[in-house]
């Protein structure tokens, strides 16, 4: 499954030589349900079936769904994302597939995360407070999130 | 009184009870600590009371290490000094500061931070700051918009800072020129202090004058307050009597060496915008602000230096030009001017910056302590300035622990960040790589000089003894940032009043 992101997702900057830098539009820096929703929209219509998670979802949506960073959402760009994955890729060879990045997004939520029981944020915050943290790119980023960029670099090559 | 020593007969002596040498913020507070006392205080200065380039080429010299800027633009030599064009900025060292921290080579004062408290506040008078304490807690309730970052605060917190816009030179000058008991000397150029025949107390310093001429200052009390650099290049130039130089017994003038580093570390994006009112400064309008620091027992248990971070608005920092690359004149007045007009560009670059999460991500500005490397030194040149006094030479070096206190700080800020879920931090390049031990070029720093006769008890570690009195020799001290075995995070100029102020009372039982 391949798709684009939407172009009013985000905005070139003029001359810019440094697209990690591409901010997004506001649109979509609003609430993480607001930004969830508008990820889903431009997923296509078998993830809206399953709008708070993979439950329920083939094989090929249920990545999809998992290959959403969404905290990282209100701060980076579709080429930030998959840039982030492809160098966390290369940091972790071992985990260069998406059955296995799948694997290991399942166990770190387990069936919480899609019932909402424990949100993805507080997976996160768990994941710096005991220092599950990766450094990719510079950015410094909780595991999990890498390895959500990671799925969805290999969704988007 | 005043007096210009230009137009004194060739060969004069003049005499006082303490003579200070160095009229900038260490010197003038010293010697406004003096007014109205019976003592007789020769305040010397070897500039004017204005830029001469016939003056502040003496402060011309080469160097090596890490790029540093001109050592002629990077001080001030007229009446005032450096205060001629310092942006003000004051908060005191922290407790840890003064503490010997085994993780931190040659750390350790001999005085602890409660030995200087009482002087800090005594120099906010000259330093014309407001009220003294410095905890959040009070600025909060001084403060109607200080709303603080949700942070940990065992981990986290809010360093506090004041701003002086004091020019030493245009406040003080009457009242030290017509001070009964203060006789200024402008052009009054030191190149050499002249010690006993047993080199145990200075009898005299002599001046050169441009014209040839040459005169004698005798005082019972002498005081070294030049600038870290000129302090210890002064003391390396009296060779006469001792070959390596007064109070140079154990090869230790003009080593440790230190500045605070001051560098665009890494981008900080935030979810959502968030209050920064506390962490922004706008110059003669902001009276405090903070900036984030480290609490004492995170940076024992990272084994990591003392240090803060700013911010600075992403659209401004991505395109502001590192001062170490503006600040390159060897004119200061140039070097000032480069750097404004760069700042200007960058304001205006930065007004056409897009919409977006950008406008609430900032540039994360490290200012941290340097490890002290006794390495890092001032030496003397062959070449000599038009006073005949030796030039000095600075080999600014800088070590792995810099560069690692500044990646773990940044490491822990992330990490706090994410834990509060208020955003992510984005490394700088320089920084990524945790085996590069090197700093690039654009590394900014302070303009601050510290640490050449740094303080310890003993001679064999210590240029100074706890008093700022050089070792070995009865009566000659050195007042400033050159008396600080470490540097801390803060900048310098609050910490060496207060140390001047402190020597000067001490100096007061004595005389």
């Amino acid at each position: 499954m391949k798709y684009r992101f939407p172009a009013y997702l985000y905005t070139e900057r003029a001359g810019s030589g440094t697209p990690s830098l591409t901010p997004l539009t506001p649109l979509i820096l609003n609430p993480m349900n607001r930004t969830r929703f508008i990820w889903l929209s431009s997923l296509g219509g078998a993830a809206l079936l399953s709008p708070l998670g993979w439950h329920g979802c083939t094989p090929g949506e249920e990545e999809v769904l998992l290959a959403v960073p969404e905290s990282l959402l209100p701060i980076c760009d579709r080429e930030t994302l998959i840039q982030i994955g492809v160098s966390y890729l290369e940091m972790q060879p071992g985990e260069h597939q998406k059955s296995m990045l799948v694997k290991l997004l399942k166990a770190k939520a387990g069936d919480r995360w899609e019932t909402g029981q424990k949100p993805l944020e507080q997976i996160l915050a768990e994941e710096f407070l005991l220092g599950e943290t990766v450094e990719v790119d510079g950015w410094l980023l909780a595991r999990t999130e890498a390895r959500q960029c990671a799925l969805y670099s290999l969704i988007n090559p | 009184m005043h007096t210009d020593t230009r137009t004194l007969p060739d060969n004069t002596l003049i005499e006082g009870d303490l003579c200070i040498i160095g009229a900038g913020a260490a010197g003038i507070s010293m010697a406004l600590d003096w007014l109205g006392r019976p003592e007789k205080v020769v305040l010397l200065e070897g500039g004017g009371f204005e830029y001469e380039e016939a003056i502040q080429d003496s402060y011309d010299g080469p160097g090596s290490g890490q790029k540093y800027y001109p050592l002629k633009a990077s001080r001030l030599h007229y009446f005032g000094g450096t205060t001629g064009h310092w942006a003000g900025m004051c908060s005191p060292f922290d407790a840890i500061d003064f503490r010997a921290r085994p993780w931190v080579p040659h750390s350790g004062w001999p005085i602890d931070k409660s030995a200087l408290d009482p002087y800090y506040k005594k120099a906010h008078s000259p330093l014309q700051l407001g009220p003294y304490p410095y905890d959040f807690d009070f600025w909060r309730q001084e403060l109607p918009n200080a709303k603080a970052l949700p942070l940990d605060p065992g981990v986290v917190s809010n360093k506090m800072w004041q701003y002086s816009e004091a020019r030493f030179g245009p406040l003080y000058r009457d009242t030290l020129a017509n001070a009964h008991n203060i006789a200024l000397y402008t052009h009054a150029k030191v190149v050499e202090l002249v010690a006993n025949e047993t080199v145990t107390q200075l009898k005299e310093v002599r001046l050169q004058m441009l014209d040839g001429k040459t005169h004698r200052v005798r005082a019972r009390q002498f005081v070294l307050a030049c600038g870290a650099i000129q302090n210890a290049r002064l003391l390396l130039a009296s060779n006469q009597q001792a070959a390596a130089g007064l109070g140079n017994a154990h090869d230790l003038v003009g080593r440790y060496f230190q500045e605070h580093l001051e560098i665009a570390s890494a981008e900080c994006w935030f979810f959502k915008p968030q209050p920064m009112s506390l962490y922004t400064y706008t110059w003669r309008k902001t009276r405090a602000s903070a900036e984030l620091a480290l609490a004492e027992q995170i940076q024992e248990r990272h084994q990591i230096l003392n240090g803060t971070v700013s911010f600075t608005p992403l659209p401004i920092g991505k395109y502001r030009t590192p001062k170490m690359q503006s600040y390159q004149d060897k004119d200061p007045r140039k070097a000032w001017q480069n750097m404004n007009d760069q700042w200007q560009k960058t304001l205006k670059k930065a007004a056409e910056v897009e919409n977006g999460p950008v406008q609430w991500a900032y540039q994360l500005n490290t200012r941290i302590e340097q490890a002290p490397n006794p390495e890092s030194r001032v030496t003397l040149e062959s070449e000599r300035d038009a006073f005949g006094l030796p030039r000095a030479k600075l080999h600014w070096a800088l070590t792995a622990l810099d560069k690692r206190s500044i990646r773990t700080l940044y490491e822990i800020l992330g990490q706090q960040l994410g834990i509060q879920g208020l955003g992510r931090i984005r490394l700088n390049d320089w920084l990524r790589d945790e085996k590069d031990t090197g700093f690039p070029d654009s590394t900014n720093a302070g303009w601050h000089h510290m640490g050449t006769t740094r303080m310890h008890e003993d001679p064999k570690k210590g240029v100074v003894d706890a008093n700022c009195k050089v070792h070995g020799l009865h009566n000659l001290y050195v007042a400033g940032s050159a008396c600080y075995p470490t540097s801390g995070a803060p900048n310098p100029t609050l910490t060496l009043v207060a140390l001047s102020l402190r020597l000067s009372e001490y100096l007061k039982k004595g005389c």
